[in-house]
């Protein structure tokens, strides 16, 4: 089936008039693939109990060779780590052609969002390093065409950064794994390379770690796990990304083209923290309690500094741009409190931030489209306007600031809940408290300062930006209003049923403690 | 406003009962609650005298109720209309109505609640023989342990809080505010007998006030305490200053290292491509130089 998506999305080349009919194939497609991952769910892992999948047991699991001589296997497989993943991307597919379904753009931008579910599907289930890398980069390609083709003035400088900024990274992160693969004793895992003895796959690699880190016993020996882990970490640490390896994702969100922001903030800044837990925390538990400290600080930093940025923008989408960076935080903080429940919401946090960003981005797109403007200072009061569009922000921006009942708060509560329990039980200073406890109030200055200055205000006399140039303020189309709707029930829906996905999340951290943390010796409650 | 007792019945009675109830008049529903908080946050006070004051602020605040309750209703409905909008207002619409007299009947049967152990509701073994009691002992239980308390301190004490909350405070406020309707003008019954009342009090009791209306004051608590301006000079000037600064600083800090990364490479580039002259002469020097380097340095390993 992946297979399948991957290949499919190759779509040719076609001329301008087969738009259409291409932008309707892409959406059936895209469609398709939600009721296959919705039928996954339904059929299988709605009722499979995860207490009884050990960790680094994966479902769906199916293996090739493809490369024999250098142990290079088409890995695929699903856990509950991925599989929530999987399905965003393929939810955010469909959403996010049909919140762009009127732009004016060619036949190879609908292809190429496919292009890119496809790539970022195969981060996630791709169980091989070599395999995982090649798709980690390819993600970035539909994405620098999308910025580079239909982004902003600034578009090429933005798509140039973007591309270098995040392949330097991935760079080190691939020497990292380079050096994984050649740290090995040769010829003792099963799927190893005929030629050079040594396997790429993730399986086997971590249940070798695993039976190694035992105790005071470091897998690779001490220096090397520390080294690994940072090199590693380095590349997903810039896709996160965290303060101060964020300034690509400002730039890279302002240019890019709403459907590009959408999935890029949906899912693909995901893809760092999903790599953080595939592999560096799952082969070099002792490396993270190491850097476990530094890790909080960093995420502490990326929250606190990401929320201060904020209260300073001018422009919605940099605003929105710099609280992704500030959210992504909050999931730096869940993994580096070592508690299941931490984990738990690092990963109901991507879920969530999943669902939410596409649709703050929507909206900005949603002011680009249909004003031409997205100063904050630029408009007032038009609400009054564009009921729908005022709606559509009021919503996003309350679930993004984590208001009770929606999907942010959530992950949100966990994560303060997971802290306080590191604070109580592992003996941190309650200091650690007042960065999450000031954010929470810079966060809801800065979404409700914004809304207010745009939407709200102005009483009578409303103000359109200058770029109107005093035409009729349109509010949004019936297919941006349906993309909106369809975000805001499913944010209402895990807002309110958080266990749909919180089960498999919450099983799946028990697992990796019980099958890891501890078998170092130390982990929370 | 003024005198809207006559064209908003309903809406004023509603008024009348909610402030009353608040005030703390005996019977009515606010009373209740008032009156067990002041009791007990005495009782706290004779045993440990640091809660003295706290005890006395309760009283105070009684007070302080009773007045501005009553000023706000007096002001409102009873006197004349002080202004031209005032003198023509309508009676309310249907839909206000319904809640309106709903809240008003349960203010009024809160003695009900009382007797069948409201007050007495949070888990306290104590009263546990409140639920074993009809609704008539549980009201006569009420009125004796309210009005009649064997212990003479809390007896004294209700009396007092009554005489604070539901008579000093009104009556400084009707002394003040309100006065008879305007003439020909007529309300309904119930209301009469406040509207006489205050009338007297008026005549009888008025005094000046404006030494205290004009005071310092009064004009910082009509600027709420000027916190609302420290509050807002504070985000604005600080927080939001602060922000911007630092938009500031991750653009030309953060962003600028990584710019001069870029800027330092590209130069370096730019040096390395200015070597690639296109002329044979150059090459041929470079491959020899090359060469010689290969062979001395195989000579040096060697």
């Amino acid at each position: 089936m992946i297979l399948l998506a991957f290949v499919s999305n190759a779509s040719p080349r076609v001329r301008e008039g087969l738009v259409k009919p291409i932008r309707m194939a892409c959406l059936v497609f895209s469609l398709l693939l939600l009721v296959l991952t919705t039928g996954m769910f339904f059929k299988y892992f709605g009722n499979v109990s995860w207490m009884d999948i050990q960790f680094n047991d994966y479902e769906y699991f199916a293996s090739y060779a493809w490369i024999d001589s250098l142990g290079i296997n088409w890995t695929v497989g699903l856990d509950a780590l991925s599989f929530p993943m999987v399905w965003l991307t393929t939810f955010l597919l469909p959403v996010t052609i049909i919140a762009t379904w009127n732009e004016k753009y060619g036949a190879t931008y609908f292809p190429l969002l496919l292009m890119m579910g496809g790539a970022l599907i195969g981060v996630f289930v791709s169980l091989d390093l070599f395999m995982f890398y090649v798709f980690w980069e390819l993600t970035l390609i539909p994405m620098f065409f999308l910025i580079l083709k239909w982004g902003g003035a600034d578009r090429k400088y933005a798509a140039q950064k973007f591309f270098i900024y995040t392949f330097t990274a991935s760079v080190v992160m691939l020497l990292g794994l380079i050096t994984l693969y050649f740290l090995q004793e040769p010829n003792t895992l099963a799927s190893a390379g005929t030629m050079t003895g040594r396997s790429f796959s993730i399986p086997e690699l971590i249940d070798s770690a695993r039976t190694a880190n035992v105790g005071d016993n470091w897998f690779l020996g001490k220096t090397m796990q520390n080294i690994l882990f940072v090199m590693l970490m380095i590349g997903f640490l810039v896709k996160l990304p965290a303060v101060p390896f964020h300034t690509w994702l400002p730039d890279a969100h302002v240019q890019a083209p709403t459907g590009g922001s959408m999935l890029l903030a949906g899912v693909m800044l995901k893809m760092g923290a999903y790599g953080m837990f595939r592999l560096p925390l799952s082969l070099f538990p002792h490396a993270l309690y190491h850097f476990q400290l530094a890790l909080m600080i960093i995420g502490m930093v990326s929250l606190v500094w990401g929320a201060i940025v904020c209260l300073g923008q001018t422009n919605l989408k940099k605003m929105v741009a710099y609280s992704s960076v500030s959210h992504m935080g909050v999931i730096l903080i869940g993994i580096a409190t070592m508690q299941p429940m931490g984990w738990a919401a690092a990963l109901f946090m991507m879920f969530a931030h999943g669902i939410i960003s596409p649709m703050l981005f929507a909206v900005c797109g949603a002011f680009k489209h249909h004003y031409h403007s997205m100063e904050i200072g630029a408009m007032r009061g038009m609400a009054k306007h564009s009921p729908w569009l005022a709606t559509s922000m009021m919503f996003a921006w309350m679930a993004s600031l984590g208001l009770p009942l929606l999907a942010g708060f959530v992950a949100e509560i966990m994560m303060l809940i997971a802290l306080w329990h590191m604070i109580a039980l592992d003996g941190w200073s309650i200091w650690w408290m007042v960065g999450p406890a000031l954010v929470l109030a810079l966060t809801a200055a800065y979404y409700l300062w914004s809304m207010q200055r745009t939407i709200f205000e102005g009483g009578d006399e409303t103000q359109p930006p200058a770029s109107m140039d005093g035409q009729k303020i349109p509010d949004i189309s019936n297919s941006e209003k349906f993309a909106m709707l369809i975000l805001a029930f499913f944010t209402i829906l895990f807002g309110v049923m958080p266990w749909i996905a919180l089960d498999m999340m919450d099983d799946w951290t028990q697992q990796i403690f019980n099958g890891l943390i501890l078998f170092v010796g130390k982990g929370g409650a | 406003m003024g005198g809207l007792a006559s064209k908003m019945p309903l809406t004023a009675t509603a008024m009348l009962v909610g402030s009353a109830s608040i005030m703390g008049l005996p019977f009515i529903g606010g009373f209740w609650s008032k009156e067990g908080i002041i009791a007990n946050a005495w009782r706290v006070a004779q045993d440990d005298p640091r809660f003295l004051l706290p005890a006395l602020c309760v009283l105070i605040g009684a007070g302080m109720t009773g007045f501005y309750m009553s000023r706000m209703w007096l002001k409102t409905f009873a006197g004349k209309p002080n202004n031209e909008v005032a003198a023509h207002v309508g009676p309310t619409n249907t839909w206000i109505k319904i809640p309106l007299f709903t809240l008003t009947f349960v203010t009024l049967s809160a003695i009900i609640l009382a007797g069948m152990g409201f007050t007495h509701w949070a888990p306290d073994s104590e009263y546990s023989f409140m639920s074993e009691k009809g609704l008539l002992e549980g009201i006569g239980y009420e009125m004796e342990h309210a009005f009649a308390n064997s212990d003479s301190f809390y007896f004294i004490l209700t009396y007092v809080a009554i005489a604070i909350g539901a008579v000093l405070g009104p009556g400084i406020a009707m002394s003040l505010y309100g006065g008879n309707l305007a003439e020909g003008e007529q309300t309904k019954p119930w209301m009469k007998p406040v509207i006489r009342l205050n009338a007297w009090v008026y005549r009888r009791f008025n005094f000046n006030n404006s030494s205290i209306a004009e005071s310092s004051l009064t004009r910082a608590l009509e600027q709420r305490l000027y916190i609302d301006y420290y509050y807002d000079m504070a985000m604005l000037k600080i927080v939001a200053a602060f922000s911007k600064k630092s938009a500031e600083a991750d653009s030309a800090v953060i962003d600028g290292t990584i710019k001069n990364i870029e800027r330092g490479s590209q130069s370096l580039s730019s040096v390395v491509r200015s070597l690639t002259t296109g002329s044979a002469r150059d090459y041929i020097l470079m491959i020899s130089v090359g060469t010689l380097a290969i062979f001395f340095f195989l000579w040096g390993v060697a």
